[in-house]
């Protein structure tokens, strides 16, 4: 026992799964015991997972999925960038264009799923656009906050030596705020996910969500969690993703890891 | 005063007034002030706290606009904003330098931003970096290097335009004083090397002493200028000679009273 305590505090792998192994343990020996319908035990879970997302299952659902995704988190990013970018720049638009920014941020994307489905139908088209929409706004508000506030040293050194346009903006001001948009992009990230499984629940045939909740109302609980442990390991592996793709940008700034802003 | 200087003047103040819209309303920061810089000359501006130094340097700058549109002037022509030839090394380089570009980018940037092709701007910046003294060294970032050799960069940056003006805003302060003295040392050298007229606005008076060829002195805000100070050591010189001379005593002396107990005389 000594031995393993010992290993797990000088290993910061093991003591990231430390936790997460033991609750799964302490849940496997509860759900044999409880033999309930709605709690199946791991080794149920596992085989459910492959069935329902290996083969035939990974084409017909979670490419879809994923594709939705794709489609919608990079045209908000650039949308949101784009649009920010030249908010920033247009002082009347952007007082006018604000406080209904604010507002549309305030409100949850998913309540607008019916909105949306109304709009656009039921389908792809449906998830990728509410995705969009919902980053497009997270990215906007965070490009607009920063632009503005930009540091008076950059003002002063544009000025002086007379670096406009594009160069400006893409050499000089977006790369000031990495920092700020780097952590924006990772919040938009999650809302993604979140958003793409629920805009499938709702509006969809075919999907990661659409799967998990039709085999709920088919009482076919293991497929359900299977569903949830997909959901599970794409959030954390997108994150896992993107982390990679971040650090070596921090890096160049001289930001190190453990200064990272949390939205 | 001014007008003998002005046919050779490279920079030329004349009646500077600067208003700018404070916290309580308006308030007029420098009032009158008049001092010409000669090409290959070294300006020290000094004066009290809120002078309006710093303020005076930006409207040279083209940062700030002075009341009068005719108040400055280079080569005889007033100036409208950032002007060509004219370089600035902001006292912050932790704010002015940029730290996701490499030594060379930074230095590169201006020249792009000015349109010099891509192969020119660096050989240019190259050149720039190893006259500050940091050859070697480009494809570092500026967060890998000391304070005094960032501010190294951000003189090489704006060595690199070929400036015929250096503005220097307070450069050296946050600077430890042993690098301090390589930095001023290194501002002689580019000063006679590239026959440029710098002019550089400091707290510290012993620093404007041993750089300037005049020293220039304001008064309390609403600012004129107290007093022009002449001050003529052998170039090159070096530190420790210099500053135990008696004259550099006598000119410090005189300029130290002046800042700690400003009077409003004018010339």
């Amino acid at each position: 026992m000594k031995e393993i305590l010992l290993a797990v505090r000088h290993s910061r792998w093991l003591k990231f799964i430390a936790l997460p192994l033991v609750l799964i343990v302490a849940y496997q020996l509860w759900a044999s015991s409880a033999q309930s319908p709605f709690f199946p035990t791991v080794g149920v879970i596992a085989v459910a997972f492959v069935e329902t997302w290996g083969g035939d299952g990974f084409v017909e659902n979670v490419v879809p999925s994923l594709t939705n995704l794709a489609v919608g988190y990079i045209s908000g990013v650039i949308l949101g960038l784009v649009l920010g970018v030249l908010l920033s720049r247009m002082t009347v638009v952007r007082i006018a264009v604000m406080p209904i920014v604010s507002f549309l941020l305030a409100l949850p994307a998913v309540a607008l799923v019916p909105l949306f489905i109304t709009v656009a139908g039921i389908g792809p088209a449906m998830s990728q656009s509410i995705i969009a929409f919902a980053v497009t706004l997270y990215v906007l508000v965070n490009t607009v906050d920063g632009l503005v506030k930009v540091d008076s040293g950059l003002v002063d050194v544009n000025h002086v030596f007379r670096i406009r346009g594009w160069r400006q903006i893409l050499l000089v001001l977006l790369p000031s705020i990495a920092p700020r948009l780097l952590g924006a992009g990772r919040a938009a990230l999650s809302l993604s996910i979140l958003i793409m499984v629920v805009s499938e629940m709702v509006g969809a045939s075919a999907g990661i969500g659409a799967v998990t909740l039709l085999s709920q109302q088919s009482f076919q609980y293991s497929t359900m969690w299977a569903g949830m442990v997909m959901v599970a390991v794409l959030g954390i592996g997108l994150n896992a993703l993107y982390l990679m793709f971040e650090r070596p940008m921090l890096r160049r700034s001289g930001i190190s890891p453990m200064a990272r802003t949390i939205k | 005063m001014a007008s003998s200087a002005s046919r050779t003047s490279l920079v030329e103040v004349s009646d500077l007034s600067i208003t700018y819209d404070g916290r309580f309303g308006k308030h007029l920061a420098v009032s009158g002030v008049n001092f010409d810089v000669r090409p290959e000359e070294l300006i020290a501006l000094v004066g009290p706290s809120g002078a309006g130094k710093t303020t005076i340097l930006r409207c040279i700058a083209g940062l700030l606009s002075p009341d009068g549109e005719d108040s400055i002037k280079v080569d005889g022509k007033p100036i409208k904003g950032p002007t060509e030839g004219i370089s600035v090394v902001f006292q912050d380089y932790s704010r002015s330098l940029l730290a996701w570009l490499t030594l060379q980018g930074n230095v590169m940037l201006p020249l792009r931003a000015q349109g010099v092709p891509r192969a020119e701007a660096k050989k240019r910046a190259r050149e720039a970096l190893a006259d500050v003294g940091l050859g070697g060294k480009e494809t570092w970032h500026p967060w890998q290097l000391s304070g005094g050799m960032q501010q190294r960069v951000a003189i090489a940056r704006g060595l690199a335009c070929n400036p015929r003006i250096l503005l220097m805003d307070e450069p050296f302060a946050s600077v430890d004083a042993q690098t301090r003295m390589d930095l001023e040392d290194l501002v002689l050298k580019i000063k006679n090397e590239f026959k440029i007229s710098i002019i550089v606005v400091t707290h510290d008076i012993d620093e404007a002493v041993y750089l300037a060829d005049r020293v220039v002195v304001l008064s309390k805000s609403p600012s004129t200028v107290s007093r022009i100070l002449d001050v003529d050591f052998p170039t090159p010189r070096t530190q420790e000679e210099t500053r135990v001379l008696p004259e550099f005593g006598e000119i410090r002396a005189v300029a130290l009273d002046l800042v700690r107990h400003p009077k409003t005389e004018t010339v």
